[in-house]
């Protein structure tokens, strides 16, 4: 962590509502970025990253630096999410799945871009391989760094990752 | 180049196509309506007030509590010290049953 973003937090622990407001503000942005990797649908990412933002005023003096303040918004946003798939069951009503993606892919059309093939894969694997390719292949973490975050054995995260890479592929082809 | 070599190769091909797909979506998406730093602090202000003022209240119910069950101790202790000796072999052997309950179950799922 850098030492700026270390006196942040120590400040916003320390009670500084102000310095509390600016990390959040800056890291709010990446924070529903990949909240929406993660869903697939914009609308519930917002929520979840207002939920997370919540957690994150209440938890504060909790957090103990050992990874970055990015990191620790994207475990609790994650953690949310998983605990509300499991309480709702979600993901079993393809509906919302299906509105989630067609809310992403008209925003792709609205910009004349494609909506590929990979970006549909990945839209259809579960959300518990999804997660783990997505933290493991496009954020770079390590299957260790995964397994805290998602308070799972890191062997665990190496064969869902492999689940996960194996049927993007099986779906590509 | 044996199997292995050729199939890590067409992974990170693979990968790199997904991570591509990935930033594309970054740049397309949206930008989320990110709250302002004045609603934000005021937003943090009111949860620590509420925050600070529900762990007020926690307390005083907890030292409300904690007088009334060491008042009524006091109270039975010196009218009727019987009743708190059966109270006292009550716990204990409720306490020891479900200890002993727990390990009986522990062992028979070891053994099953």
């Amino acid at each position: 962590m850098k030492t700026e973003e270390r006196n942040k937090v120590k400040l916003a622990q320390q009670g500084d509502a102000d310095v509390l407001a600016e990390l959040i503000h800056e890291h709010y942005s990446f924070l529903y970025k990949y909240l929406v990797k993660v869903t697939m649908d914009p609308a519930m990412a917002e929520d979840l990253a207002q939920d997370t933002i919540l957690r994150c005023i209440e938890k504060i003096r909790l957090y103990d630096g050992s990874s970055s303040f990015s990191s620790w918004l994207m475990t609790m946003g994650t953690r949310i999410y998983i605990d509300q798939m499991r309480r709702k069951k979600r993901e079993k009503n393809w509906l919302f799945k299906e509105r989630g993606i067609r809310r992403i892919r008209w925003q792709f059309e609205s910009r004349n871009e494609e909506w590929d093939d990979v970006l549909e894969s990945l839209a259809n694997l579960s959300s518990e391989h999804r997660i783990t390719v997505l933290l493991k292949h496009y954020y770079g973490y390590t299957y260790e760094e995964i397994g805290e975050m998602l308070s799972i054995p890191s062997g665990t995260v190496k064969s869902r990752v492999a689940t996960g890479v194996r049927q993007l592929r099986e779906e590509m082809s | 180049m044996d199997r292995n070599d050729e199939k890590g190769t067409e992974d990170e091909i693979f990968l790199t196509g997904l991570r591509q797909s990935l930033d594309r979506m970054d740049h397309v998406l949206d930008h989320p309506s990110i709250p302002s730093k004045e609603y934000l602090k005021g937003h943090i202000h009111e949860r620590l007030q509420r925050r600070r003022k529900s762990m007020m209240l926690e307390l005083l119910l907890f030292w409300l509590v904690s007088l009334f069950v060491i008042g009524s101790g006091a109270l039975l202790a010196y009218s009727a010290p019987w009743i708190v000796w059966l109270i006292q072999g009550m716990s204990f052997v409720a306490a020891f049953v479900l200890v002993l309950h727990f390990i009986i179950h522990r062992r028979r799922e070891d053994l099953g």
